[in-house]
């Protein structure tokens, strides 16, 4: 019981200093707090997985966005975490929830191509946002046309705001992987964009 | 090095800026979590551990159980060797086959009256023959129920070994029509008739120690089956026609 307090405790301050924590790129008490949460999620606390769902939503969001269409991707999230939430205790490592979350979000974004196989281009065009969205969704477009390891990462960053620390914390890469993956991402995206619609 | 891109330090690239505010409206839009009141949190790996805890266990037990039935299997060929091929078992001196009568009409009413506890044994040739059935009578593996077959089996061939013997002694002679390996069986049987009871005593623990090995092996098949997870437990069809 004074465990799971002492968790909450850490996660409200891991919660409130998330600005102030992106400026310290070796931070240590996220992952600490989520493993934490992660062995309380295990024992049945459901309000322990509820703050690894807001911890860990727009990476998984993300994660999803950078492969399916949007007007999907708010279902499948939930689809995700409920999938982890069943299966929360085959999670060998706790420190690894992050990967293993995201690596649950890769494969059910797969499922979701194999299953809709045939409903493909019209789910694309249902889904299509309003006009309003329609000049973010052709940026998305773009950005899915990249390579691989580059779509999540530009994702992550330029959709949901996450910092580059942030990003290989949640993801487990190291932090110069994404912080190339950033540089040649973002270069690649201005070329296909032309700085002048970007500008314009 | 502007570091904008990677930490949002530093001067703001326009570029980054403006796909930012462009793409932030595709950002996630945060909801509760929706989780079903029936999942249980309940940690699932425990019972695949405790599966995993179990076959070693089970494996070291199927183990104890084949070295037992086979220390068993050799204890009683060995009994049964020795009693068949020990010399003076073959005596044929009348005074012999008095003293081991007597002593298998002592064992065989020890062994029913339920006296297992001390194997009888004496310094008379046929005494080390008969002790083995009164040992064996002591085997743990079996039932009351076997038990009180098998001793009235055993009485009922005691007689029947007896009676045969008695005749060919009385003759004097074995059957003149009969193979030599017959006729030394014969002979073997009536001069000492115990060991033809023995004999099917050995007889009787294999065809036991066969159907338990059998039933061992068709319920760890059983059970490896049932812990991969199929669902399709059907022993084979000769398995389950032997075991019945």
């Amino acid at each position: 019981m004074l465990e799971v307090e002492t968790n909450s405790n850490l996660l409200l301050m891991v919660g409130q200093n998330r600005s102030a924590a992106v400026e310290e790129p070796a931070k240590t008490s996220q992952p600490s707090a989520a493993a934490l949460l992660v062995e309380a999620a295990r024992g049945g606390d459901r309000e322990a997985f509820g703050e690894l769902y807001a911890l860990y939503a727009a990476m998984v969001h993300a994660v999803l966005l950078a492969r399916v269409p949007y007007g999907e991707v708010r279902d499948l999230v939930q689809d995700v975490f409920l999938l982890a939430f069943r299966k929360l205790s085959t999670l060998r490592e706790a420190s690894a929830f992050g990967p293993w979350l995201a690596m649950i979000a890769r494969n059910r974004a797969m499922d979701f191509h194999r299953r809709s196989r045939e409903t493909e281009e019209l789910s694309e065009q249902l889904s299509r946002p309003p006009t309003p969205l329609a000049e973010a969704s052709e940026v998305l477009e773009v950005i899915r046309g990249l390579p691989e390891a580059y779509r999540e990462t530009l994702v992550m960053r330029l959709v949901e705001g996450m910092t580059g620390p942030e990003i290989a914390e949640q993801t487990g890469l190291q932090p110069d992987s994404v912080r190339v993956n950033l540089h040649r991402g973002m270069k690649l995206l201005r070329e296909k964009l032309g700085v002048g619609r970007v500008q314009g | 090095m502007n570091d904008y891109l990677w930490d949002k330090s530093g001067d703001a690239d326009e570029d980054v800026r403006q796909l930012e505010e462009l793409l932030g409206t595709l950002r996630h839009q945060p909801r509760p979590l929706e989780l079903p009141e029936e999942f249980q949190t309940a940690n699932p790996l425990r019972p695949l551990r405790r599966t995993r805890r179990f076959w070693p266990a089970l494996a070291a037990a199927a183990a104890l159980l084949l070295v037992a039935l086979a220390g068993l299997r050799s204890v009683d060929l060995n009994t049964g060797e020795a009693a068949l091929n020990s010399p003076e078992s073959a005596a044929t001196k009348p005074e012999r086959q008095q003293e081991a009568l007597q002593a298998t009409r002592l064992a065989a009413s020890a062994s029913v009256a339920g006296e297992t506890s001390t194997p009888q044994r004496s310094r008379d040739a046929g005494a080390v023959a008969i002790a083995a059935p009164v040992r064996r009578a002591s085997t743990p593996s079996l039932t009351s129920a076997h038990a009180g077959k098998r001793r009235g089996r055993r009485e009922k061939a005691l007689d029947e070994s007896l009676a045969l013997g008695s005749r060919q002694l009385a003759r004097g002679r074995a059957t003149p029509d009969a193979s030599p390996k017959q006729v030394q069986k014969d002979s073997v049987e009536s001069l000492n008739p115990v060991a033809a009871v023995d004999a099917r005593e050995q007889q009787f623990a294999k065809e036991q120690l066969m159907l338990a090995l059998r039933v061992t092996s068709s319920k760890l098949s059983i059970v490896q089956r049932k812990t991969r997870g199929t669902n399709e437990v059907k022993a084979a069809p000769d398995e389950q026609q032997k075991l019945r």
